[in-house]
């Protein structure tokens, strides 16, 4: 009895630390814009959008062990949804945003088709192959998209009479959406299906053992993860109003794989991941025209030398600098294994 | 005696040619305790992966509690009740001891389609892992890893993972290898402890662990069916002898 | 009727390119179960230290020999940087896309932005008479390289001790550890060659396929699909694909230009419905 009041508490006071830094990260950037210029604010909306992108493809690659190269297809359906509807058809922001995440549901059910016998390098070939093709025929078919030109004339969005357009309300938007997919990612995280989808990362044999439908879990994935994508997508052809064939190219794809790795870690780390992609994107650029080979050295450096990510070297950073919290935290929970231990004697006893 | 519950008739498999079983038939009751004996490459694990669904007969018919399942997939197996642990320990590293069996439990309850709610706030299913947990000893281990937790233990585990299912019939592949002499006597009572109504069918090296568990015995040699009866006909029966149980059982004390 | 034998001709002449360009990349793929995404970047290496050498007097075969040298050098820099990522996918990714900038990059500092326009050798100028049509002597010329080295390659895997090793690698790559392969020196083998012969393909191709910045993700692509067409760790079905995705891009190009690079999509999707492993390979883990 009191044994389980104990492990309650303790699960209450990890729930509580782990609530406490995303609550402090999201008011912060709550509260960031009135130290900001425009132009700032403007960059910062950039990021989160960044950061939306990298959150949905850690749901594929972090969660279900599936390393895409195509991701950008996603991002580049919602994005080219609201430039298409926006430059043949003047549409508004409501059905550009349908149409941007059901072309994004539709594409991740095709490709899912493709890949859903491929693992690992397989997938890797599949995913980028499609998402190129797709990117060729942004480059390649003007009379519709216009080529490497890309498609302009996206109007201010508004819904219901509401403009959202101007630079800072756009961003406290994007804010609440990210806000949104953080919680989203994870509750999904946490149930039943984020744990299977971790569980056919980890051993396909087992769950298909135990009675589930891997290629249909995996194919869910890739849908929800694309959906999401795409919302970033939609997000970010308002918020540049403008789409050009880079949001589908090979590059954004790896920059959201930079994203995920650089972050590690469950939802925030890939979150923080995309918000630090999406700042060199912006900074090394206006300093440097060398910034393609910065971000290269970048993705070899990380790959050499970070792989767990940020949040794997603030885990060893944190066990290194604060060895007593740790043997604090390690105290509490010895405190609740010794009774689990006389639990099982006495099972153990009755069964002898 | 008591309905089959595992029906094989006509079974073939061959891989580019080389025929690996050929036709196999047997028929396993409810409740009872089969084993598979046979050297290697005699056929054993394959018969386990057709059985199961991770490979497709190329003939023959497999009936699960009177049902043909011969052309399902492997998780529709499962789902009537099929379930099975793997030569070679099949579990999720880096998912914790009690994370891995609740994934059991939430997928026979067909749950691994919500994408909201704590998997891990789920009494009912919580409750039932610990009682598995427990009756396994390794409830002291729940919060590991699994890939910190030692053989032996992922060993249980791999059992406890086919339990996690409703299963009605359980395919053990070899549930002792790799594990010492003295382990894989623990593993013995553990298997005796499995509910009566549960139809078990296993391979395994370890004669000491075979001959304390099965009731009758099916001898495999070169895909084909050498013979069938209780471990003491098996014993007995010079052909067995010399083809198989000599050397091996002579190995397996020795091991 | 010209025409048509005419257009079989240039899909084929460009297929031999993308055969010179995918033979490495399906190797890689074979042995290391690797994606390397630098494949590209060697295609455009070759063609621009060719460009490059040629533009400075240097002698064209020279230039060509040189072009190879160099991208094998190149390869075996990928290679030794990829030799701490173990066998984890993402780090692989991340590691050749790196790199794959840091070659663009640099080929747009050295070379600069605009197309490269490669030199052919004078005696491979003009047309020849074949009987029906006249032909580019050039366009032969790539079909012969391309079958010579087909040729070569096939000597190699089924009649040298190192390539009957490579193909137990390919095949097995646990097995082949057991009977005393040393997996690692000939992973390390079949990149720098593959590497070289991807230099060579943009030495000899980029005069067909062009040298430009973004050149790499092109090819890259073109060598993707014909590796998933084909199937992975296979020579024979490197060239299988590469015949195929040279037809169906050729044609593609003549009658719907447009819709050339998405014709790409139309064939993975067929071969990867109708056939998963691809025409000769099997699936890859």
């Amino acid at each position: 009895m009191s044994n389980s009041v104990s492990s309650t508490l303790v699960s209450l006071r990890l729930r509580g630390a782990k609530l406490v830094a995303p609550v402090l990260g999201f008011g912060a950037l709550a509260m960031i814009p009135y130290a900001l210029t425009l132009n700032e604010i403007h960059l910062l909306s950039a990021m989160l959008i960044f950061g939306i992108f990298a959150m949905s493809l850690n749901l594929l690659v972090g969660f279900g062990g599936m390393a895409s190269l195509g991701h950008a297809l996603f991002f580049g359906a919602g994005a080219y949804a609201v430039g298409l509807l926006s430059f043949h058809r003047d549409s508004g922001f409501a059905l550009s945003l349908l149409v941007g995440l059901a072309a994004a549901a539709l594409l991740a059910l095709v490709v899912g088709f493709l890949v859903r016998r491929a693992r690992g390098t397989a997938y890797l070939m599949i995913t980028l192959a499609a998402s190129q093709v797709f990117w060729g025929l942004a480059t390649q078919w003007k009379a519709v998209t216009n080529g490497d030109d890309g498609l302009f004339g996206i109007s201010s969005p508004s819904i219901l009479g509401w403009d959202f357009g101007s630079t800072v309300t756009y961003y406290y938007v994007v804010l609440v959406v990210v806000a949104g997919v953080f919680v989203l990612l994870t509750a999904i995280s946490r149930s039943p299906f984020g744990y299977v989808l971790r569980g056919v990362r980890d051993n396909e044999q087992r769950m298909r053992a135990v009675g589930v439908d891997v290629d249909r879990i995996r194919h869910l994935a890739l849908v929800i993860s694309a959906v999401i994508a795409s919302l970033g997508g939609v997000l970010y052809a308002y918020q540049e109003r403008y789409v050009g064939p880079d949001v589908l190219a090979a590059t954004t794809s790896g920059d959201g794989l930079l994203a995920v790795a650089l972050g590690g870690g469950a939802v925030a780390g890939p979150l923080v991941g995309g918000l630090v992609v999406g700042l060199l994107e912006d900074v090394v650029g206006s300093y440097t025209d060398r910034y393609l080979m910065i971000l290269g050295i970048l993705f070899v450096l990380v790959a050499i030398f970070l792989p767990r990510g940020l949040a794997g070297l603030a885990q060893s950073l944190g066990d290194t600098v604060r060895p007593r919290r740790r043997a604090a935290e390690q105290a509490i929970e010895q405190r609740v294994e010794p009774a689990q231990a006389e639990v099982t004697e006495t099972e153990g006893a009755h069964h002898g | 005696m008591a309905e089959p519950v595992l029906e094989v008739s006509g079974l073939s498999k061959s891989f580019g040619g080389i025929s690996v079983l050929s036709d196999v038939g047997f028929s396993v009751a409810r409740g009872e305790r089969r084993g598979i004996i046979g050297p290697n490459g005699a056929g054993k694990t394959t018969l386990f992966n057709v059985l199961s669904g991770y490979l497709p007969a190329d003939a023959g018919t497999v009936r699960l509690c009177g049902s043909d399942v011969t052309t399902l997939p492997a998780h529709r197996r499962a789902r009537m009740g099929l379930g099975r642990t793997f030569q070679i320990v099949a579990l999720c590293d880096e998912l914790t001891v009690e994370e891995n069996v609740l994934l059991g439990l939430v997928a026979s309850n067909r749950g691994e389609w919500r994408l909201l709610g704590s998997l891990r706030g789920r009494r009912g299913l919580v409750e039932r892992s610990r009682e598995l947990l427990s009756e396994a000893g390794l409830i002291d281990l729940r919060e590991h890893k699994v890939k910190a937790i030692a053989y032996g233990h992922r060993r249980v585990l791999e059992i406890v993972m086919a339990l996690t299912s409703r299963a009605r019939v359980l395919l053990l592949d070899e549930p002792a290898a790799g594990l010492s002499g003295e382990e894989s006597l623990r593993m013995i009572p553990l298997l005796e402890r499995l509910d009566r109504d549960l139809t078990i069918v296993l391979i395994e090296h370890d004669m000491d662990v075979m001959f304390n568990t099965v009731d009758r015995l099916l001898v495999l040699d070169h895909g084909t069916i050498l013979l069938e009866g209780t471990p003491e006909e098996v014993r007995s029966s010079d052909l067995v002898r010399e083809r198989y149980l000599g050397t091996q059982h002579a190995a397996g004390a020795g091991s | 009727m010209d025409y048509w034998i005419a257009l079989l001709l240039n899909a084929i002449s460009f297929g031999m390119v993308l055969f010179l360009l995918s033979a490495g990349l399906t190797l890689t793929l074979g042995t290391m179960r690797l994606l390397n995404l630098t494949h590209g970047s060697f295609f455009l290496v070759g063609a621009y230290v060719t460009f490059e050498l040629e533009r400075h007097g240097v002698d064209l075969a020279l230039a060509w020999g040189a072009a190879v040298l160099a991208t094998a050098l190149c390869g075996a820099v990928v290679f030794v940087l990829l030799r701490p990522t173990g066998e984890d996918h993402l780090r692989q990714t991340l590691l050749t896309f790196g790199v794959l900038f840091v070659i663009a990059d640099a080929a747009l500092v050295i070379v600069g932005g605009d197309p490269a326009i490669l030199p052919r050798p004078g005696f491979l100028e003009g047309t020849l008479d074949l009987g029906l049509l006249d032909y580019p002597k050039y366009r032969l010329f790539l079909v012969a390289v391309g079958l010579g080295m087909a040729g070569l390659l096939f000597w190699f895997q089924y009649r040298t001790r190192a390539g009957m090793m490579l193909r137990a690698v390919v095949d097995d790559p646990e097995m082949a550890r057991g009977v005393g392969i040393n997996p690692t020196v000939l992973a390390a083998v079949t990149f720098v060659v593959g590497a070289g012969i991807a230099g060579l393909s943009g030495a000899l191709g980029g005069v067909l396929l062009g040298a430009f910045p973004g050149v790499d993700l092109q090819v890259l692509l073109f060598a993707l699909v014909v590796v998933i067409v084909g199937g992975a760790g296979s020579i024979g079905g490197a060239l299988a694909g590469s015949v195929v995705i040279g037809l169906v891009n050729t044609v593609t190009i003549a009658f719907a230009p447009g819709l050339a690079l998405f014709s790409m999509f139309g064939v993975m999707l067929a071969i990867l419905t109708l056939r998963p492993q691809g025409i000769a390979g099997k699936a890859l883990a």
